[in-house]
Protein backbone atom coordinates (compact mmCIF):
# COMPACT_ATOMS: atom_id res chain seq x y z
CA UNK A 1 0.00 0.00 0.00
CA UNK A 2 1.38 3.09 -1.11
CA UNK A 3 1.07 6.32 1.35
CA UNK A 4 2.17 9.71 2.34
CA UNK A 5 3.15 11.25 5.35
CA UNK A 6 0.92 14.41 7.01
CA UNK A 7 1.94 16.42 9.79
CA UNK A 8 -0.92 18.05 12.24
CA UNK A 9 0.39 20.27 14.41
CA UNK A 10 1.28 23.71 15.77
CA UNK A 11 3.13 26.19 13.49
CA UNK A 12 6.79 25.08 14.57
CA UNK A 13 6.32 21.28 14.01
CA UNK A 14 4.33 22.09 10.11
CA UNK A 15 7.32 24.57 9.49
CA UNK A 16 10.13 22.06 10.29
CA UNK A 17 8.35 19.57 8.52
CA UNK A 18 7.91 21.60 5.59
CA UNK A 19 11.26 22.54 5.59
CA UNK A 20 11.88 18.43 5.89
CA UNK A 21 10.14 18.13 2.71
CA UNK A 22 6.81 17.07 3.61
CA UNK A 23 4.16 18.56 1.08
CA UNK A 24 1.31 17.34 3.68
CA UNK A 25 0.79 19.36 6.41
CA UNK A 26 -2.33 20.40 8.31
CA UNK A 27 -1.88 23.61 11.01
CA UNK A 28 -4.11 23.04 14.08
CA UNK A 29 -4.73 24.21 17.47
CA UNK A 30 -5.50 22.70 20.38
CA UNK A 31 -9.00 23.57 19.83
CA UNK A 32 -9.27 22.15 16.07
CA UNK A 33 -6.74 19.25 16.51
CA UNK A 34 -9.80 16.57 16.60
CA UNK A 35 -11.66 17.70 14.08
CA UNK A 36 -8.62 17.63 11.77
CA UNK A 37 -6.89 14.46 12.89
CA UNK A 38 -10.49 13.01 12.19
CA UNK A 39 -10.59 14.67 8.25
CA UNK A 40 -6.89 13.11 7.92
CA UNK A 41 -8.07 9.57 9.49
CA UNK A 42 -10.68 9.35 7.03
CA UNK A 43 -8.50 9.82 4.18
CA UNK A 44 -6.48 6.68 3.66
CA UNK A 45 -3.89 7.97 1.73
CA UNK A 46 -1.95 8.73 4.50
CA UNK A 47 0.07 6.40 6.23
CA UNK A 48 2.09 7.96 8.78
CA UNK A 49 0.59 10.87 10.79
CA UNK A 50 2.87 13.30 13.01
CA UNK A 51 1.16 15.47 15.50
CA UNK A 52 1.95 17.50 18.89
CA UNK A 53 2.33 14.87 21.59
CA UNK A 54 0.57 17.85 23.91
CA UNK A 55 -1.89 18.32 21.34
CA UNK A 56 -2.35 14.32 21.59
CA UNK A 57 -3.19 14.69 25.19
CA UNK A 58 -6.02 16.97 24.31
CA UNK A 59 -8.29 15.02 22.51
CA UNK A 60 -11.11 12.95 23.03
CA UNK A 61 -10.50 9.83 24.64
CA UNK A 62 -12.48 7.91 22.02
CA UNK A 63 -10.41 9.56 19.00
CA UNK A 64 -7.09 8.42 21.06
CA UNK A 65 -8.48 5.04 22.20
CA UNK A 66 -9.24 4.43 18.22
CA UNK A 67 -5.90 5.86 17.67
CA UNK A 68 -3.84 3.67 19.69
CA UNK A 69 -5.68 0.51 18.33
CA UNK A 70 -5.32 0.87 14.91
CA UNK A 71 -2.50 -0.29 12.63
CA UNK A 72 -3.17 1.54 9.46
CA UNK A 73 -1.84 4.71 9.59
CA UNK A 74 0.94 4.54 11.98
CA UNK A 75 0.33 7.88 14.60
CA UNK A 76 3.49 9.49 15.93
CA UNK A 77 3.56 12.08 18.71
CA UNK A 78 6.44 14.40 18.62
CA UNK A 79 7.99 16.15 21.73
CA UNK A 80 7.79 19.18 22.18
CA UNK A 81 10.75 21.80 22.55
CA UNK A 82 11.53 21.02 25.69
CA UNK A 83 12.71 18.02 25.01
CA UNK A 84 10.41 16.04 27.00
CA UNK A 85 8.13 13.30 25.82
CA UNK A 86 5.80 10.74 28.22
CA UNK A 87 5.45 8.75 25.50
CA UNK A 88 8.89 6.91 25.66
CA UNK A 89 8.38 6.62 29.01
CA UNK A 90 4.74 5.34 28.67
CA UNK A 91 6.00 2.24 26.69
CA UNK A 92 8.82 1.70 29.30
CA UNK A 93 6.30 1.53 32.15
CA UNK A 94 4.29 -0.73 29.81
CA UNK A 95 7.14 -2.92 29.01
CA UNK A 96 7.99 -2.98 32.95
CA UNK A 97 4.67 -4.14 33.92
CA UNK A 98 4.33 -7.00 31.09
CA UNK A 99 7.64 -8.10 31.28
CA UNK A 100 8.69 -7.27 34.57
CA UNK A 101 12.00 -5.81 34.24
CA UNK A 102 12.66 -1.87 33.49
CA UNK A 103 14.72 -1.38 29.88
CA UNK A 104 15.90 1.90 30.98
CA UNK A 105 17.53 0.47 33.67
CA UNK A 106 19.29 -2.10 31.71
CA UNK A 107 20.25 0.51 29.29
CA UNK A 108 21.82 2.07 32.16
CA UNK A 109 24.16 -0.60 33.03
CA UNK A 110 24.77 -1.22 29.62
CA UNK A 111 26.56 1.73 28.73
CA UNK B 1 -13.44 -20.91 47.98
CA UNK B 2 -17.14 -20.59 48.00
CA UNK B 3 -17.65 -22.13 44.23
CA UNK B 4 -15.64 -25.69 45.74
CA UNK B 5 -18.43 -25.73 48.39
CA UNK B 6 -21.36 -25.32 46.41
CA UNK B 7 -20.80 -27.67 44.00
CA UNK B 8 -23.70 -30.96 43.26
CA UNK B 9 -21.86 -33.73 44.18
CA UNK B 10 -22.79 -35.75 41.59
CA UNK B 11 -21.32 -37.93 39.09
CA UNK B 12 -22.39 -35.86 36.07
CA UNK B 13 -21.07 -32.87 37.90
CA UNK B 14 -17.68 -34.74 38.23
CA UNK B 15 -17.41 -35.30 34.65
CA UNK B 16 -18.23 -32.09 33.59
CA UNK B 17 -15.36 -30.84 35.94
CA UNK B 18 -12.92 -32.98 34.05
CA UNK B 19 -13.80 -31.72 30.76
CA UNK B 20 -13.71 -28.24 31.81
CA UNK B 21 -9.90 -29.08 33.90
CA UNK B 22 -9.11 -30.51 30.43
CA UNK B 23 -10.35 -27.69 28.15
CA UNK B 24 -8.93 -25.32 30.11
CA UNK B 25 -5.32 -26.57 30.48
CA UNK B 26 -5.64 -26.84 26.61
CA UNK B 27 -5.80 -23.59 26.68
CA UNK B 28 -3.51 -22.52 29.10
CA UNK B 29 -0.69 -24.38 27.14
CA UNK B 30 -1.67 -22.56 24.02
CA UNK B 31 -1.68 -19.48 25.58
CA UNK B 32 1.44 -19.83 27.23
CA UNK B 33 2.57 -20.58 23.70
CA UNK B 34 1.30 -17.26 22.03
CA UNK B 35 2.90 -15.40 25.01
CA UNK B 36 6.36 -17.12 24.21
CA UNK B 37 5.68 -15.99 20.56
CA UNK B 38 4.13 -12.54 21.00
CA UNK B 39 8.05 -11.74 23.10
CA UNK B 40 9.91 -13.48 20.76
CA UNK B 41 8.77 -10.88 18.18
CA UNK B 42 8.97 -8.03 20.76
CA UNK B 43 12.76 -8.61 21.20
CA UNK B 44 13.22 -8.29 17.93
CA UNK B 45 11.35 -5.34 16.95
CA UNK B 46 13.36 -4.09 20.74
CA UNK B 47 16.81 -4.58 18.91
CA UNK B 48 15.90 -2.53 15.99
CA UNK B 49 14.22 0.00 18.04
CA UNK B 50 17.17 1.00 20.80
CA UNK B 51 16.66 4.16 22.43
CA UNK B 52 14.92 6.27 19.34
CA UNK B 53 12.26 7.93 21.48
CA UNK B 54 15.27 9.31 23.50
CA UNK B 55 17.22 10.45 20.81
CA UNK B 56 14.20 11.74 19.05
CA UNK B 57 13.91 14.17 21.95
CA UNK B 58 16.78 15.40 21.66
CA UNK B 59 16.89 15.68 18.07
CA UNK B 60 13.74 17.84 18.20
CA UNK B 61 14.70 20.69 21.40
CA UNK B 62 17.54 21.22 18.40
CA UNK B 63 15.64 21.19 15.51
CA UNK B 64 13.03 23.89 17.29
CA UNK B 65 15.92 26.03 18.15
CA UNK B 66 17.41 25.92 14.95
CA UNK B 67 13.90 26.40 13.40
CA UNK B 68 13.53 29.16 16.06
CA UNK B 69 16.59 30.68 14.86
CA UNK B 70 16.22 30.74 11.56
CA UNK B 71 12.28 32.32 11.87
CA UNK B 72 14.39 35.37 13.79
CA UNK B 73 16.98 35.59 10.74
CA UNK B 74 13.87 34.89 7.84
CA UNK B 75 10.61 35.87 7.49
CA UNK B 76 7.75 33.18 7.65
CA UNK B 77 6.99 34.17 3.31
CA UNK B 78 10.41 33.56 2.94
CA UNK B 79 10.65 30.05 4.85
CA UNK B 80 7.70 29.05 3.19
CA UNK B 81 9.20 29.68 -0.26
CA UNK B 82 12.45 27.69 0.74
CA UNK B 83 10.09 25.10 1.53
CA UNK B 84 7.74 25.15 -1.75
CA UNK B 85 11.41 24.50 -2.92
CA UNK B 86 11.99 21.40 -0.81
CA UNK B 87 9.55 19.20 -1.84
CA UNK B 88 10.23 15.73 -1.83
CA UNK B 89 9.01 11.89 -3.17
CA UNK B 90 8.79 10.05 0.03
CA UNK B 91 7.64 6.52 -0.77
CA UNK B 92 6.20 4.73 1.82
CA UNK B 93 4.73 1.09 1.91
CA UNK B 94 2.98 0.10 4.88
CA UNK B 95 1.87 -3.65 5.38
CA UNK B 96 -0.27 -4.82 8.03
CA UNK B 97 1.45 -8.17 9.68
CA UNK B 98 -0.77 -10.54 11.75
CA UNK B 99 1.50 -11.49 14.54
CA UNK B 100 -0.44 -13.96 16.77
CA UNK B 101 -3.63 -12.04 16.28
CA UNK B 102 -1.89 -8.42 16.60
CA UNK B 103 -1.63 -6.20 13.99
CA UNK B 104 1.50 -4.50 13.54
CA UNK B 105 2.44 -2.07 10.66
CA UNK B 106 5.46 -2.84 8.25
CA UNK B 107 7.12 -0.46 6.99
CA UNK B 108 9.03 0.13 3.98
CA UNK B 109 10.41 3.50 2.99
CA UNK B 110 12.35 4.88 -0.05
CA UNK B 111 13.85 8.08 0.08
CA UNK B 112 15.63 9.75 -2.20
CA UNK B 113 18.63 10.87 -0.73
CA UNK B 114 19.51 14.41 -1.42
CA UNK B 115 21.85 17.31 0.77
CA UNK B 116 20.68 20.41 0.05
CA UNK B 117 24.56 21.40 -0.22
CA UNK B 118 25.02 18.56 -3.04
CA UNK B 119 22.05 19.61 -5.01
CA UNK B 120 20.55 22.98 -3.72
CA UNK B 121 17.04 22.86 -4.78
CA UNK B 122 16.56 26.81 -2.99
CA UNK B 123 18.48 29.88 -3.79
CA UNK B 124 22.17 29.64 -1.67
CA UNK B 125 22.54 33.56 -1.92
CA UNK B 126 19.38 34.17 -0.36
CA UNK B 127 19.39 32.68 2.66
CA UNK B 128 21.52 32.17 5.24
CA UNK B 129 23.11 29.12 7.16
CA UNK B 130 20.45 29.32 9.74
CA UNK B 131 17.95 27.92 6.90
CA UNK B 132 20.04 25.22 6.13
CA UNK B 133 20.73 24.02 9.80
CA UNK B 134 16.76 23.99 10.31
CA UNK B 135 16.23 22.16 6.91
CA UNK B 136 19.34 19.71 8.37
CA UNK B 137 18.00 19.27 11.01
CA UNK B 138 14.38 18.35 10.41
CA UNK B 139 15.75 16.21 6.91
CA UNK B 140 18.04 13.87 10.28
CA UNK B 141 13.90 13.98 12.70
CA UNK B 142 11.88 13.08 9.53
CA UNK B 143 14.40 9.94 8.94
CA UNK B 144 13.98 9.57 12.52
CA UNK B 145 10.20 9.59 12.71
CA UNK B 146 10.17 7.15 10.08
CA UNK B 147 11.71 4.70 11.55
CA UNK B 148 10.23 5.30 14.94
CA UNK B 149 6.93 4.65 13.13
CA UNK B 150 8.43 1.36 12.32
CA UNK B 151 8.68 0.16 15.67
CA UNK B 152 7.10 1.87 18.20
CA UNK B 153 3.36 1.08 17.15
CA UNK B 154 4.40 -1.94 16.82
CA UNK B 155 5.98 -2.48 20.11
CA UNK B 156 3.33 -0.86 21.62
CA UNK B 157 0.65 -2.73 20.45
CA UNK B 158 2.68 -6.09 21.00
CA UNK B 159 3.22 -5.11 24.60
CA UNK B 160 0.06 -4.62 25.33
CA UNK B 161 -1.21 -7.68 23.86
CA UNK B 162 1.67 -9.74 25.71
CA UNK B 163 0.19 -8.28 28.56
CA UNK B 164 -3.15 -9.12 28.42
CA UNK B 165 -2.10 -12.96 27.17
CA UNK B 166 -0.01 -12.80 30.65
CA UNK B 167 -3.05 -12.36 32.26
CA UNK B 168 -4.90 -14.85 30.41
CA UNK B 169 -2.19 -17.31 31.60
CA UNK B 170 -1.65 -16.58 34.98
CA UNK B 171 -5.66 -16.31 35.82
CA UNK B 172 -6.02 -20.44 34.06
CA UNK B 173 -2.89 -21.55 36.23
CA UNK B 174 -3.38 -19.99 39.31
CA UNK B 175 -7.27 -19.67 39.84
CA UNK B 176 -9.26 -21.56 37.27
CA UNK B 177 -7.49 -25.06 37.23
CA UNK B 178 -6.88 -24.79 40.80
CA UNK B 179 -10.56 -24.06 41.68
CA UNK B 180 -11.82 -26.87 39.24
CA UNK B 181 -9.41 -29.40 40.68
CA UNK B 182 -10.73 -28.27 44.27
CA UNK B 183 -13.71 -28.92 42.82
CA UNK B 184 -13.17 -32.70 41.59
CA UNK B 185 -11.26 -33.54 44.86
CA UNK B 186 -14.47 -32.29 46.68
CA UNK B 187 -16.93 -34.18 44.28
CA UNK B 188 -14.90 -37.49 44.51
CA UNK B 189 -14.61 -37.12 48.43
CA UNK B 190 -18.34 -36.34 48.80
CA UNK B 191 -19.30 -39.31 46.28
CA UNK B 192 -17.08 -42.00 48.63
CA UNK B 193 -18.12 -40.90 51.55
CA UNK B 194 -21.75 -41.36 50.36
CA UNK B 195 -20.97 -44.72 49.22
CA UNK B 196 -19.36 -45.58 52.37
CA UNK B 197 -22.69 -44.25 54.19
CA UNK B 198 -24.72 -46.27 52.17
CA UNK B 199 -22.86 -49.34 52.99
CA UNK B 200 -22.97 -48.99 56.47
CA UNK B 201 -26.13 -48.42 56.33
CA UNK B 202 -27.22 -51.43 54.10
CA UNK B 203 -24.80 -53.88 56.22
CA UNK B 204 -26.93 -52.50 59.57
CA UNK B 205 -30.27 -53.46 57.48
CA UNK B 206 -28.99 -56.88 56.88
CA UNK B 207 -27.49 -57.48 60.63
CA UNK B 208 -31.33 -56.07 61.89
CA UNK B 209 -32.70 -58.86 58.88
CA UNK B 210 -30.88 -61.58 59.88
CA UNK B 211 -31.49 -60.76 63.62
CA UNK B 212 -35.61 -60.80 63.13
CA UNK B 213 -34.94 -63.75 61.02
CA UNK B 214 -33.46 -65.11 64.27
CA UNK B 215 -35.56 -64.26 67.13
CA UNK B 216 -38.59 -65.54 64.55
CA UNK B 217 -36.89 -68.95 64.00
CA UNK B 218 -35.86 -69.16 68.06
CA UNK B 219 -39.90 -68.21 68.74
CA UNK B 220 -40.82 -70.62 66.34
CA UNK B 221 -38.94 -73.36 67.70
CA UNK B 222 -39.94 -72.44 71.31
CA UNK B 223 -43.16 -73.15 70.21
CA UNK B 224 -42.69 -76.25 68.82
Amino acid sequence: MKSKIVVVGDAPLVMGFKLAGIDDTVQAGESTIQAELEKVLANKDYGIIVTNEYMLNRIDWRLRKKLDSIAYPVVIPMPDYTGKSTEGDEIRNLIKRALGFDLGAKKQEKS
Amino acid sequence: MAAATDVNPTRMELIKTKERIKLASKGHKLLKQKRDALILEFFKILKKAQDLRGQLAIKMAGGYRSLALAETYHNMQELTKVSLDLRKEIDIDIEVRNVMGVKIPNITTKMEERHFLTLPTYSVAATSAKIDQAVDDFNEILAMVIKLAETETAMKRLIIEIEKTKRRVNALEFVLIPRLEEETKMITFRLEEMERDSFVSLKSIKRKLEKEKKDKEAARAAAA
